[in-house]
């Protein structure tokens, strides 16, 4: 009977050798289907992939992520996240990807899963979970920074599209803050590709702004775009880290990129990351890919470091200094007690022929 | 449980105790759960109603705003006025800032959450459509403005409809945590209620407990207290009762015991006194009559006490003389034990000296054994010199003879031999005189051996009365210290002979203390006997007065007997 016993357990050892102990299951959220989130997910894949090759995981754990679509909104993103809250062999989130998607779905982690956001740059994340963190800076210090570049640049009248969603507000909210010219208007516009441009363009032509600042993202950013230089319209067009998908497309030639990436980032890391990107995907990688890659490493190292365990994956997260901080392609990585990365920013890029080139700040 | 049965719960006292503690622990009980529950459902209103209110404003916030930022939208349109604009954005912004508000509440059921989102999206979709409409009215598209305003009213049912489902969400809140609230209340009500009836119940039966506990015992306490008051003093109670009763009970068992006896032995005792009276007057003028031949005895007894003090008298005084006597002795035997002190230390110090004077004696000793020595070796030289003294006259002879010779032969010689002739004369001179030198030194060899041997013998004289002379200071010495020994002891007999003389003075005044207080006793008892002698006299007349006494007691018996008789044993 005690031998019976004994090989019962040894097969439900290995059993558990092979399924849960060896696999570590990250979630991970995004809107997949828009370029943004693809370039998400690609970012999460080349992590998953080095990951399992490096040596400290190749024999002893395999990572695997569960995908799960968002679709960027609030409602959907609490219904994942509360999947991800149910599903026991979960033990971190990469994700989610959008601002509004990530205030929504932060309360449901709340106490049980930490979640580290890769794009949600929403001020109103700073400090909503004690389990929530993001390796993006929020709107407030990007919407200055390029508030800040326009300003060097000397112009004086602006006009403000925003999506009306939290990234959009965010962003416009706080580029207001630090514009020293005019903005001569400020509207709302919506996420998508099917909406009509013309009359907002139709009115710049007339009011002649400076520039137009677009706090958006690409399907939105190209629609205008494509309307914009109908009517070839001459302003500076800038647009924030939301416009980093949309610089492979021949409309955004000539257009100001606000972004925590720059793929011409001659450090060694950072060359490393672009040239498998481009061999895996056949196409460069922006701040997108590069932050859902550095926040899955992140993971992956704080699981090597505490095991895989929710909380102390946390704890972790909240703990890490100067010293101890994760160092990924975006820069080093550690956080304040609200969850906002310390120490990163944005970079001011110009799209010249499909790629954002750094652009001097003057 | 049997302690309890024994100590405390068997007496009334006991009884009350326990009920009456069990009564107000369960009164403390519902007491503090009434507090308790008083507070706790405050609180949870308190709460509730906070969280209810802060809930309401938010909704009703919302409501306003998005009704304020609708009205703006329109107002726009109609007037193209800057500030509807302003209000249309302020409005709207603050709408959307009073959501993110909600959302970040805790406690938000998802059912909220997924309404606070769709209500945003709508109110941005709305928004959308307003600001398309306003920039199409700005460049004078008013038909075309008109359409996206309609787009943005039927964004306006739907947000209102939600806005609305919101509502009766948190109505819908609001009426659970009221159910939760009054369910809280009715349980604890219920729990407070069935407490006090069980400390109601608890009361009444202890009570009624008591009551019969109480009555029943007194009721038959009260009959055995009649009957004993009636002179019945064979009634008993033996009926079980609390502790209290059934020690009345055995206490009153006991008393009509007690009486019984006494009652008894009362009448007994009213007999043997009659009879004893009687006894007690004639024993009582037999009792006169020996005192007075007592007094006369006492008076024969005083006569002989003084006389046997008389004898006692003159005992001291010889005692007296005797210790004079000891005195004597005693200061006797301190002067011999000065005395030999003396006599020892002289003794000693004698023997210091004559042990110098034997120090001093065996140096002469050895000198004169030196001395004796040396004319040793001195006799032993003047033979040497002798033996050579006849060496050197056996020389000088043959020189002589040798001369003699040469002057002979230089005789014959010639005068050849003339020269000669004078040297062989003055060799034989030669030789003479060297035979009267040896002479001389044989003639002082003798004197010195002369003088040698009577030094000698003078040596061996003295050196006789070296020694003699030690041996009497040893002999001197050793009879110091038979002296010495011989004080010692006597000292010693002597202090023997104080403590003796002391020990006896001691005895003989012991002896006169003694005599002293034989002779006080002596004394005491004539005069005690004089007492004796008056005492009598009292006594015989008590014994008159007791036998009057007798007669009295003879008669109370007598009543006492009577009395006894009608009680019933």
């Amino acid at each position: 009977m005690v031998q019976k016993r004994i090989v019962l357990a040894l097969v439900g050892l290995a059993a558990c050798s092979h399924d849960t102990a060896r696999t570590v299951t990250f979630g991970a959220a995004g809107p997949f289907s828009q370029a943004y989130g693809l370039a998400n997910k690609q970012g999460i894949q080349l992590a998953v992939d080095e990951i399992n090759a490096s040596p400290a995981w190749g024999t002893t754990r395999r990572l695997s992520v569960q995908f799960a679509d968002d679709s960027g909104n609030g409602v959907r993103a609490s219904s994942v996240a509360q999947s991800f809250v149910n599903s026991p062999r979960i033990v971190a989130v990469v994700g989610h990807v959008n601002s509004g998607a990530m205030v929504s779905a932060a309360h449901v982690y709340d106490q049980h899963l930490a979640a580290v956001a890769t794009t949600a740059t929403s001020p109103a994340l700073t400090g909503i979970s004690p389990w929530t963190f993001r390796v993006i800076p929020s709107d407030s210090a990007n919407g200055q920074t390029i508030a800040r570049f326009i300003n060097a640049r000397g112009r004086k009248r602006a006009s403000v599209l925003y999506e009306n969603n939290p990234y959009g507000r965010g962003l416009a909210e706080n580029f207001k803050r630090s514009f020293a010219g005019t903005i001569i208007s400020i509207d709302p516009i919506g996420e998508d590709s099917a909406q009509r441009f013309e009359p907002f363009v139709t009115w710049f032509k007339k009011q002649k702004p400076d520039v137009v600042f677009i706090a958006g993202t690409d399907a939105s950013g190209l629609a205008f775009l494509k309307e914009a230089r109908r009517q070839n319209l001459d302003a500076d067009l800038v647009g924030g880290d939301g416009w980093q998908t949309v610089a492979p497309s021949p409309l955004a030639e000539g257009v100001f990129v606000g972004a925590p990436f720059s793929a011409q980032d001659p450090r060694p890391e950072v060359r490393a990351f672009v040239t498998a990107y481009s061999r895996k995907f056949n196409s460069i990688p922006d701040g997108n890919a590069a932050l859902a890659y550095d926040a899955t490493k992140l993971l992956a190292h704080a699981v090597e470091q505490v095991g895989p365990d929710r909380v102390k994956i946390r704890e972790y997260l909240a703990n890490l200094t100067e010293t101890s901080a994760f160092h990924g392609v975006t820069g080093a990585i550690r956080f304040r007690p609200d969850g906002d990365p310390i120490g990163k920013g944005i970079v001011m890029t110009r799209v010249h022929e499909g790629a954002m080139q750094l652009e001097a700040t003057k | 449980m049997s302690l309890l049965d024994n100590a405390q719960f068997n007496t009334i006292r006991g009884r009350l105790w326990i009920g009456f503690g069990v009564l107000v622990g369960i009164l403390l009980l519902a007491g503090f759960e009434a507090r308790r529950a008083l507070t706790g459902v405050s609180r949870e209103i308190v709460a509730s109603l906070s969280e209810v209110e802060s809930e309401a404003a938010l909704t009703s916030q919302v409501s306003a705003d998005v009704a304020k930022t609708i009205e703006a939208a329109s107002r726009y349109l109609d007037t193209r006025d800057s500030s509807a604009q302003s209000a249309f954005r302020a409005f709207g912004w603050a709408a959307h800032e009073v959501q993110r508000q909600m959302n970040s509440r805790p406690n938000q059921s998802a059912s909220e959450v997924a309404a606070i989102a769709t209500i945003d999206n709508k109110l941005s979709e709305m928004e959308i459509h307003y600001a398309l409409a306003h920039r199409l009215a700005d460049l004078g598209r008013a038909d075309e403005a008109r359409v996206a305003s309609s787009a943005a009213r039927r964004s306006i049912d739907e947000l209102l409809a939600d806005i609305a489902l919101l509502g009766r969400i948190k109505a819908e809140k609001v009426a659970a945590a009221r159910q939760d609230l009054a369910s809280e209340t009715a349980q604890r009500s219920d729990l407070l209620l069935s407490i006090i009836g069980l400390a109601l119940v608890f009361g009444i039966i202890v009570v009624m407990f008591t009551v019969r506990h109480i009555s029943e015992p007194l009721e038959l306490l009260v009959t055995h207290a009649k009957r004993l008051s009636d002179g019945d003093l064979a009634s008993r109670t033996d009926a079980s009762m609390p502790g209290e009763f059934s020690i009345l009970a055995s206490a009153m068992n006991q008393t009509g015991e007690s009486l019984s006896r006494v009652v008894n032995v009362a009448a007994r005792t009213a007999d043997e006194v009659s009879s004893s009276a009687h006894d007690l007057a004639s024993v009582s003028e037999q009792i006169s009559l020996s005192a007075s031949q007592m007094a006369s005895a006492m008076t024969e007894v005083s006569h002989g006490a003084e006389a046997t003090v008389h004898q006692l008298r003159s005992v001291d005084e010889t005692l007296q003389a005797i210790r004079e006597a000891a005195t004597g002795v005693r200061k006797r035997s301190d002067e011999v034990t000065h005395l030999a002190q003396n006599i020892e230390g002289a003794a000693q110090a004698k023997r210091v000296e004559i042990d110098r004077a034997l120090g001093i004696l065996v140096d002469v000793k050895s000198s004169v054994e030196r001395a004796a020595a040396e004319i040793g070796h001195l006799n032993a030289t003047v033979s040497d010199i002798n033996q050579f003294v006849q060496s050197v006259s056996q020389i000088a002879d043959q020189t002589n003879l040798l001369a003699l010779n040469a002057a002979i032969e230089a005789a014959r010689a010639g005068e050849a031999g003339r020269g000669f002739a004078v040297v062989a004369d003055e060799v034989r001179k030669l030789a003479e005189q060297s035979q009267r030198a040896a002479d001389d030194i044989v003639q002082m060899t003798t004197v010195v051996t002369a003088r040698v041997t009577s030094s000698a013998k003078a040596m061996e004289s003295s050196a006789g009365r070296v020694i003699e002379i030690e041996r009497v200071s040893r002999d001197i010495d050793a009879a110091l210290h038979t002296i010495s020994d011989a004080a010692e002891r006597t000292r010693i007999a002597a202090i023997g002979v104080t403590g003796a003389a002391e020990a006896n003075a001691s005895a003989v005044n012991h002896a006169a203390v003694s005599l002293e207080s034989i002779a006080k006793t002596a004394e005491g008892h004539a005069a005690a006997a004089e007492q004796v002698n008056a005492s009598t006299q009292q006594q015989s007349a008590a014994c008159e007065q007791m036998t009057s006494a007798s007669n009295v007691l003879l008669a109370g018996s007598t009543q006492l007997r009577q009395l006894v008789g009608t009680l019933k044993t």
